[in-house]
């Protein structure tokens, strides 16, 4: 597999705080690789790093061979990044198929109406939304919603931060199956999750992030072996 | 306190204050709505702006002036009717929005409210004293081919100027709530002003967005300029009182929604036009304020907002 | 720095000896728009309320001095202190609007420029005030009248007035008033949540500042003779306020003057030399280009700049001083160093019932004598809040003994920070009923609930940025020692307690996440609560300062203060907590020990779906 997001040395932060420093890590296409750790250790730092949300400070991160940061979100979107932020970041007021449609790259209609189709194949909820404003669904529709968003770009890389939040189980669930979908079907994860068995049930490699770096890294198998994931991760 | 006192001085102050006959109201009304479209014109440049950008315009009014100076220029050595020389006027405005937009405003979107709006003020007292030094302190008024005439529904006259200028007025309102509702490039806009972090995360050009709806905000202000330059004269300070007057209307009808901008405009030019005929003309304003300072306190949210301040 | 000011003062003394009259004249133009701006400051730079309105306040002052002037006779003199009365009514009734309605930002902005513009149309609609025309007063030059043949008695009556203000804004600089305004600017819910009580500042601010410039106002009326709505009550003099503070820097002592003394001359040069031949308005146009200036290369204002470039330059300064406000004065420092201030916070002997096993609600055990009557410290019935259409917090109750450690756990979005905004006062509850030590606390506001015992955390930390550690602690100190000194004293103590003693001079925005927990933590502590409720302190933490965190706050639970934490950090919360609550969608699904909870089927499924609770160790 070949390698299609890869971090060497990543430092960012807002103001004077430095929230992630020498992040290194890869991503091979196809995928689903989970960025683990607790609340404030600098996962979604790292996502918005790469997304070209917030700039490099330090480092590389480079893309399907290419350099990308320094690029700007636009860019990187157009290479192929999409990104499902913490909290949907959905348009309240807008329908559902606004929102869907604002995901899409390009202005090819025909290639935009076939990708919503394949959105409501996959979320058959948001097609008997689609004429609902996004800011009445409940929240594990809204999750559908902006992942579907982002699916919206057909992205060769997704990334996802904390899908599960604020979800009752059974979203959760329905969600997280439906990710195994999208992954199966090519599209390459990076997923950043508090909930931790479910994220490494899903991915094939994990990396647990501390402190703004990076702590383990590992198989999935070897994380959920590890002794310091067990005990401050899964609560066992 | 003062309000009251204000209020209480009120029937002193008029001296047609029970004499007034139902055709003057009408009369007050029609033109009040007539004008209206105007500032409806006005405060959806105004809002738009805000509901994109979060940052208040202070130099609306002002480039409202410029508006009416072009229409000025164009109908002075060009021979251009204000009713014709509107789409210039606002398509010069839209290019001096545009740049303001980029050069200064675009440098503060992230700053406290409190800069903004003194970034704002230093462009509104540039333009201004622009003007100013270039056309002079006198008051002008255009004159449009439509100037002088009436028609007459039954005892209530039309102003035809004012006919005219509703008309155009509520046809850009139409034609821009169009553009954002039916194309794409709207569609962005309004996805922008909705959830600005959303609009980046999904790769929206942010920055040309803001841009593009500054410039249109200067443009809708622009054309309303050109409209009232033959009803209304100027110089450059009522800039000022222009851009009091769109905050009143973008505060009532609620900041960043476009149907409050349409309908605040309309019920600040009829509450004036109606104060101009129960009391006296120079007090009409007391009416807009103080229902300004009503709806700050107790909907500041406006009539069609949804956000609180 | 202190005898560069006495000779400066010095030297405005003597200047008029040897200035023309045009050079007086200038002089007391920028001593007077100095003085405007410096009464400005007090609301708009120190307590952060931008008021664009403050000409209402010159002419209430102006108009009602020049009226009993003509109607009654009264001297000037008196009605000078008369019209600034007024003023600071009208400033009352609009601060109480303005704070009392919770408007920020553009909205207050537009209630004062509002408020002015009514006043002005109601007075150029008055004929007894000479309507838009205005007031004209004879000229008498008699000094009962405040008015005088020698133009260099205006000048001193402008300098004096300028002391006065510079004077007043010193003396509240100096006190808790101003440290309290600095951190209202700053952050006025973390502000609250340190027990002060934000409306009152701002309003005792903003009737400080209309006094004194409604005083601005009769100088105004009795130096120009003559009164008009327009340019008493108008927009443009309220702008020409407001802007030298902010030119020269906005919440600082000296900003103002050196504003004016910036601005005043320039303007007027401007208005004599470029306002002939028909060049009207230049001198504005120079106005709004540096006002776009100040905002995009100097947005803190000339003035902190200045005084950057004059501590680096001559290196005495121990450190920079990085914050706009210079609040520890030299009294503090000394005092500050006379002894170590202890460690204890509270040191309440309430120490019983912690080691009593937390199975069972420890309440009352403090005393054999009153098990029955004391209350819970902290007790919640029935606590209710929704936002939109989700249920954020559902019909809790909560029991916290005296002297309880207390974990509330649960996956985010459980509820956990919205049930601390309930207790706190930073949110009302829709339902339900709160009592702090058997007193009931719902509808207080926050400050209040503060000064009660109960002190917050805030999960994403809110230090005054540009305050540095000492004086953001010192905030929360102020709440039990209203003496700047001793305040400063206390913040000292609870700084070397939680480990910052090395950075108390570094401003809150260098540090880095760990110290900013803290911080937080340092600040809370600082107004000596009963009860100390902390939302995440260990977010972002590694393990090793998360270790010594969880020693820490074992300190602090050990000196006789209750704790409340939430914690997503799990170690942490088990290894502290003597019995934990858990929250799920709002509701309290499970309470016990760690022990119990850690095996509550319930708690994992609610943390991990219900796939795991079958595989979940028994």
């Amino acid at each position: 597999m070949s390698t299609l997001l890869r971090l060497d040395g990543l430092d960012a932060g807002y103001g004077d705080l430095t929230a992630v420093s020498g992040v290194s890590l890869e991503v091979r296409q196809g995928e689903a690789v989970a960025l683990i750790g607790s609340n404030g250790a600098g996962k979604t730092t790292t996502l918005r790093a790469i997304t070209g949300l917030l700039p490099c400070r330090g480092g590389r991160v480079e893309f399907a061979g290419a350099r990308i940061d320094g690029l700007g979100s636009a860019q990187i979107v157009a290479r192929g990044i999409a990104h499902v932020p913490e909290g949907r970041q959905l348009f309240p007021t807008l329908t559902v198929r606004d929102n869907l449609e604002l995901g899409s790259r390009g202005g090819d209609r025909r290639r935009r109406d076939e990708t919503l189709e394949s959105v409501f194949t996959l979320f058959p909820r948001l097609r008997e939304r689609q004429r609902q404003l996004a800011g009445t669904l409940s929240g594990g529709e809204q999750q559908m919603c902006a992942i579907g968003r982002g699916l919206m770009a057909r992205p060769r890389l997704l990334l996802l931060d904390e899908p599960s939040l604020g979800l009752a189980p059974v979203a959760v669930k329905l969600i997280f199956e439906t990710l195994r979908r999208v992954n199966d079907a090519g599209t390459t994860l990076l997923l950043v999750e508090q909930n931790v068995p479910r994220a490494l049930q899903l991915s094939h490699r994990g990396y647990v992030l501390e402190n703004g770096r990076i702590a383990l890294a590992g198989t999935r198998a070897d994380l959920l072996a590890n002794p310091h994931v067990k005990q401050a991760y899964l609560g066992l | 306190m003062e309000l009251s006192r204000a209020r209480a001085l009120i029937p002193l102050l008029s001296s047609t204050g029970c004499s007034v006959d139902l055709t003057l109201v009408g009369q007050g009304l029609i033109s009040g709505v007539l004008f209206g479209g105007v500032y409806s014109l006005m405060a959806v440049g105004l809002t738009l702006i805000f509901g994109v950008m979060r940052v208040v315009n202070f130099a609306h009014g002002d480039m409202m002036v410029w508006g009416m100076y072009l229409a000025y220029l164009l109908a002075t050595h060009a021979g251009v009717d204000p009713y014709a020389g509107f789409a210039l006027c606002a398509a010069a405005l839209f290019v001096l929005g545009l740049l303001i937009q980029r050069g200064l405003v675009d440098r503060i979107v992230d700053a406290p409210h409190e800069m903004q709006i003194l970034l704002m003020l230093g462009v509104a007292l540039v333009l201004e004293n622009v003007a100013l030094m270039v056309f002079g302190p006198e008051p002008t008024r255009v004159t449009s081919s439509l100037a002088t005439a009436t028609l007459w529904l039954g005892p209530v006259f039309v102003d035809v100027n004012r006919l005219v200028a509703f008309a155009v007025a509520v046809a850009l309102t139409l034609a821009l709530s169009t553009f954002l509702f039916r194309t794409e490039l709207g569609r962005t806009i309004r996805a922008a002003a909705d959830n600005t972090y959303g609009a980046l995360v999904i790769g929206t050009d942010v920055r040309r967005v803001y841009a593009v709806a500054f410039g249109i905000g200067a443009a809708c202000v622009g054309a309303a300029g050109a409209l009232v330059s033959s009803i209304l004269p100027f110089q450059p300070p009522t800039g000022l009182s222009l851009s009091v007057t769109s905050f009143n209307v973008v505060i009532i009808g609620g900041m960043g929604s476009l149907a409050g901008a349409f309908v605040g405009g309309l019920l600040v030019s009829v509450a004036e036009s109606l104060g101009a005929v129960f009391l006296k003309p120079s007090l009409k304003e007391l009416f807009s304020f103080t229902l300004l300072i009503v709806i700050l306190l107790f909907r500041p949210a406006g009539l069609f907002g949804k956000r609180a301040s | 720095m202190r005898w560069a000011l006495l000779a400066a003062l010095a030297v405005l003394l003597a200047l008029p000896t040897v200035l023309s009259s045009y050079a007086v004249t200038l002089f007391i133009l920028i001593f007077f728009y100095g003085f405007l701006g410096q009464a400005w400051n007090v609301v708009g730079g120190y307590a952060g309320q931008l008021s664009v309105g403050h000409a209402a306040f010159v002419g209430v002052g102006g108009y009602t001095a020049a009226m009993l002037s003509i109607e009654l006779g009264l001297t000037p003199w008196l009605g000078m202190l008369v019209g600034a009365a007024l003023s600071a009514v009208l400033g009352a009734v609009i601060g109480y609007l303005g704070f009392r309605f919770g408007l920020r930002g553009f909205y207050f902005v537009l209630l004062t420029v509002a408020f002015a513009e009514v006043c002005r149309i109601a007075v150029s609609n008055i004929d007894a005030l000479g309507g838009a025309l205005g007031l004209y007063i004879t000229f008498t030059g008699n000094p009962r009248q405040l008015q005088f043949r020698d133009g260099r008695a205006y000048y001193y009556l402008a300098l004096a007035l300028l002391l006065l203000a510079t004077a007043t804004a010193w003396a509240i600089e100096r006190r808790r008033f101003g440290v309290y305004l600095a951190a209202i600017r700053e952050d006025e819910g973390a502000a609250e949540a340190l027990g002060v009580n934000a409306f009152a500042y701002k309003m005792r601010a903003m009737v400080v500042s209309s006094f004194l410039t409604g005083l601005g106002g009769t100088f105004y009326a009795f130096y120009l003779f003559s009164l008009q709505p327009n340019t008493l009550f108008g927009i443009p003099l309220s702008v020409e306020i407001v802007i030298r503070p902010i030119i020269g820097g906005a919440g600082t002592l000296l900003g103002p003057i050196l504003g004016s003394f910036i601005l005043t001359p320039l303007a007027e040069l401007s208005r004599l030399y470029l306002g002939q031949g028909g060049l009207h308005g230049a001198h504005l146009i120079a106005y709004g280009v540096l006002l776009i200036g100040v905002v995009l290369f100097l947005p803190e204002g000339a003035y902190p700049r200045l005084r950057r470039a004059l501590t680096r330059r001559d290196q005495s300064g121990l450190a920079a001083h990085t914050s706009t406000h210079a609040t520890s004065t030299d009294a503090d420092r000394s005092s500050g160093r006379a002894e170590p201030a202890r460690a204890d916070i509270r040191p309440r002997s309430i120490r019983a019932g912690l080691t009593a096993p937390a199975t069972t609600i420890p309440a009352g055990l403090k005393s054999p004598l009153t098990p029955a009557t004391t209350p819970p410290l902290l007790e919640t019935r029935g606590l209710s809040r929704r936002f939109g259409g989700v249920q954020a917090v559902a019909d809790l109750d909560l029991v916290l003994a005296r002297g309880e450690m207390l974990g509330l756990i649960g996956p985010n979005g459980a509820g956990k920070t919205t049930a601390f905004n309930l207790l706190s006062g930073f949110l009302a509850p829709d339902a339900g009923e709160i009592r702090l030590d058997g007193r009931s606390i719902v509808g207080m506001p926050p400050h209040a609930i503060s000064r009660l015992g109960l002190a917050r955390t805030f999960q994403i930390v809110r230090p005054f940025p540009r305050m540095t550690v000492l004086e953001n602690v010192r905030v929360g100190a102020l709440a039990r020692h209203p003496r700047a000194a001793e305040a400063l004293e206390r913040a000292r103590g609870v700084v070397e307690r939680v480990g910052l003693g090395a950075r108390e001079r570094v401003p809150a925005s260098a540090l880095t996440l760990p110290e900013r927990k803290r911080l937080e933590l340092a600040r809370a502590l600082a107004t000596e609560p009963a009860l100390l409720l902390l939302d995440e302190v260990m977010a972002g933490l590694n393990p090793t300062e998360i270790e010594t965190l969880i020693q820490l706050i074992r300190a602090i639970h050990a000196s006789g203060v209750s704790i409340l934490l939430i914690e997503h950090n799990m170690r942490a919360v088990m290894a502290l907590s003597q019995r934990i609550v858990v929250l799920s969608f709002g509701e309290k699904i499970a309470e016990g020990t760690p022990a119990h909870i850690a095996h509550h089927p319930k708690v994992i499924e609610a943390y991990l779906g219900d796939e795991y609770v079958d595989a979940a160790p028994a």
